[in-house]
């Protein structure tokens, strides 16, 4: 790893570690926005981590970012600000800071120009943190061509908020646009015809990444210390294979998403993308049952701090396309190039 | 904190023509190679064609050229293995003899082991086979009895072996024998030899395992005199001699490539627009590019002279898992009957299926492994 991303990993987690406790998470539930936390965030730079002036960045340094949100669970539209900053630098329009969404639109949204103006009709689905940001970046297709657009909701006319939660009690909002101009807009190409989702789902497998190590470092402390049968459970062998299939699934989603990080804004990013979300999902799926079952009684309460972790596996592994979405994906791909190209196609590079 | 992460590892750019070469050389050998065939992976036995693999110098890549080596790096290994059995080669007379055997006599053996024994594995002409396993001893491997003892012409040795892969085409076992018992310490008193199975008061019997083929065997030592220099490293160093050697037995890419016909087969038959067969394939598109990535992580951790034991149990973990789920998708989403003749996909399903329950056993059993990684997590 290079000394720049010690650095960033370094700094973030100590931030995280210092600020958020399960006082902070449980304001965060009861519906506060937490300014402050924000304010600290932005100061470090973090939101701005893959568009920083003169650093030169990549998605491998943001992971470690994307990384401690996960690892941390914290409670802002962080994960967010750092695709949606890039996705603006990448189109070429305005960075302002503040917290940032994304959105993708689905086939039933219009995108239309008028004049020198974009204008949105339709709904924006279970927007992360709706409620709570400065601007949303959207993604779609105008005249053929993929767009990225900016929306502010506090100036843009004519949109409707329904609000919603995920799982983890994290704002979901459904956006009702009625003709809603954006603020600014590019075309973009070389991104691919669904950057939005492609690279919001990557920040995503990253945070899961985080959230899977967390557990896995929870319940390997819990079966140390908590004692049955006059020894710790963690020395009976059922309880030491769970943990070590934890371990495995761990291992393997981060390997998958480095590999996404690693051909981010590369013409086979999307393939990569597709394996990291699909293999963190199911890595999630076994971290989150066998954290679970090692913790017994005491992790499915509120006051234990495991659920903070494993609610939001529950919601992430869903969110900006589900494992079957992306499976589906590479597996037509995959298809389509046929059997005698698969292992030339997993090795190209 | 846990820490079972693997640094990525890029492959450097003289591995390309390597794998275009391997992959050009491949393309015509095995041109008349059956799918069947090539789902007999890594097991599939072929004296001419490790002949010709040594004439190439595919064989002993990475060994000093003074012993019939070629000097090249671990990389450049890793992508002739991987490509070979991505290929479905029959490379089961040198496989053992290439990954394990040759490193050991390198790092441990005598010098004329290393000057007369290795340049023939190199050239693709000794093959071995591994005298590890007992019928007492599966993978509690300490508790081994087999006997040596000393004797005025060298070494005397009584015993069984058992699930000894190969042993009836192999020249040479590498053997683990007691030497001396310690009540205190059952790891102390093991000792490594290499035995020429040619030598009178060996007989070898294979045993036919469930798909009907004779793949392993038990190996009967009796009275088996063996000269004195064929004691490998130092008596009583067996254990972490052995434990070396499985660290090379259990890292590569064979541990998560012994489907993969099977995997292009299902390619091959799944139809367009099918949606539960994008998903699946998908899915195990997505778990084979992750362990390769794993996988060759860990070949970068050894090229770098770094100790994968944990990780290498990770990947073999999750990678023989994966070889056995490919069977079990492979007749959710197809109507096929394993078997059934005249369809490359039932044929090999049959194969695969059938071979696939011994993924998790051989070369250290799931349990096992799964044994060192909660140890590697700070489990004991």
């Amino acid at each position: 790893m290079s000394e720049a991303r010690l650095l960033i990993a370094d700094s973030v987690n100590r931030l995280f570690a210092d600020t958020i406790d399960r006082a902070l998470l449980e304001r965060f539930e009861s519906g506060e926005w937490l300014a402050s936390l924000w304010s600290q965030v932005e100061e470090s730079g973090f939101d701005q981590v893959l568009c920083l002036e003169g650093a030169a960045t990549n998605w491998l340094d943001a992971q470690s970012v994307l990384r401690a949100i996960g690892y941390n669970r914290v409670p802002l539209p962080l994960a967010e600000s750092i695709v949606g900053n890039w996705l603006l630098a990448r189109a070429g329009l305005r960075i302002e800071g503040g917290p940032i969404s994304i959105a993708q639109c689905d086939d039933a949204m219009t995108l239309t120009r008028q004049g020198d103006r974009l204008i949105l009709n339709g709904r924006l689905v279970r927007v992360p943190w709706g409620r709570h940001v400065k601007r949303i970046v959207v993604g779609g297709t105008c005249e053929g061509k993929t767009v990225i657009g900016i929306i502010n909701p506090s100036t843009a006319n004519a949109m409707r908020f329904e609000h919603d939660v995920n799982v983890a009690a994290e704002p979901r909002d459904t956006i009702v646009c009625e003709r809603t101009a954006c603020d600014a807009f590019a075309f973009v190409s070389e991104m691919g015809s669904d950057p939005v989702r492609t690279y919001g789902a990557l920040a995503r497998a990253a945070t899961m990444g985080g959230a899977i190590e967390s557990v896995l470092d929870q319940a390997v402390q819990y079966a140390n210390d908590r004692v049955q049968f006059g020894r710790p459970i963690g020395k009976f062998q059922a309880v030491q294979h769970l943990l070590a299939e934890l371990g495995s699934e761990s291992a393997a989603a981060t390997a998958a998403i480095t590999g996404g990080c690693e051909s981010a804004g590369s013409a086979h990013a999307r393939m990569d993308v597709a394996a990291a979300k699909v293999r963190a999902g199911e890595a999630a799926k076994h971290a989150a049952r066998i954290a679970h079952q090692v913790h017994g009684a005491i992790g499915f309460t509120y006051e234990h701090t495991l659920h903070f972790a494993t609610r939001r596996l529950w919601s992430w592994r869903n969110e900006l396309g589900n494992d079957a979405y992306w499976a589906r994906e590479l597996g037509a791909a995959v298809i389509s190039s046929g059997g005698e190209r698969f292992w030339a196609d997993m090795t190209a590079r | 904190m846990v820490n079972l992460s693997i640094p990525p590892c890029e492959l450097p750019p003289e591995c390309d023509a390597l794998r275009v070469e391997v992959r050009e050389f491949l393309a015509a050998a095995l041109a008349d190679h059956t799918p069947r065939e090539r789902a007999r992976s890594w097991m599939g036995f072929d004296a001419d064609f490790s002949r010709k693999l040594g004439a190439r110098g595919w064989i002993g890549l990475t060994w000093p050229k003074q012993y019939g080596g070629h000097e090249r790096s671990f990389l450049e290994r890793y992508v002739v293995m991987e490509e070979l059995l991505a290929a479905g080669a029959p490379v089961a007379a040198h496989w053992i003899a290439d990954r394990q055997s040759g490193p050991l006599l390198l790092r441990f053996g005598t010098e004329a082991m290393r000057t007369t024994v290795v340049p023939r594995i190199a050239r693709g002409e000794a093959f071995f086979c591994i005298g590890m396993s007992e019928p007492d001893s599966g993978s509690d491997l300490a508790s081994v009895r087999s006997r040596a003892e000393r004797v005025p012409e060298g070494w005397r040795l009584n015993g069984r072996k058992i699930w000894t892969s190969k042993a009836h085409r192999a020249h040479f076992m590498i053997a683990l024998f007691r030497t001396s018992r310690d009540e205190a310490n059952r790891h102390a008193g093991l000792t490594q030899f290499l035995v020429d199975l040619s030598t009178p008061g060996i007989l070898i019997r294979p045993i036919r395992d469930l798909t009907g083929a004779e793949n392993f065997n038990e190996v009967l030592f009796e009275n088996v005199i063996l000269p004195a220099d064929s004691l490998i490293g130092k008596e009583g160093d067996g254990w972490s001699q052995v434990t070396t050697e499985l660290a090379f037995e259990r890292s590569g890419p064979e541990r998560y490539l012994s489907s993969i016909e099977l995997l292009i087969q299902m390619i091959r038959a799944a139809t367009p627009g099918n949606d539960r067969q994008a998903v699946a394939i998908g899915k195990l598109a997505a778990e084979a590019k992750t362990l390769r990535r794993m996988s060759l992580g860990v070949a970068g951790m050894l090229d770098r002279g770094e100790h994968p034991g944990v990780v290498a149990a990770v990947v073999k973990d999750l990678g023989t898992t994966f070889e056995q789920r490919i069977p079990e998708i492979a007749t959710e989403i197809f109507d096929m009957e394993p078997g059934s003749a005249g369809s490359n996909l039932a044929e090999v399903a049959a194969q695969t299926l059938q071979s696939s329950v011994s993924f998790s056993l051989r070369g250290g059993t799931r349990e096992v492994l799964r044994g060192i990684i909660a140890r590697g997590l700070g489990l004991r």
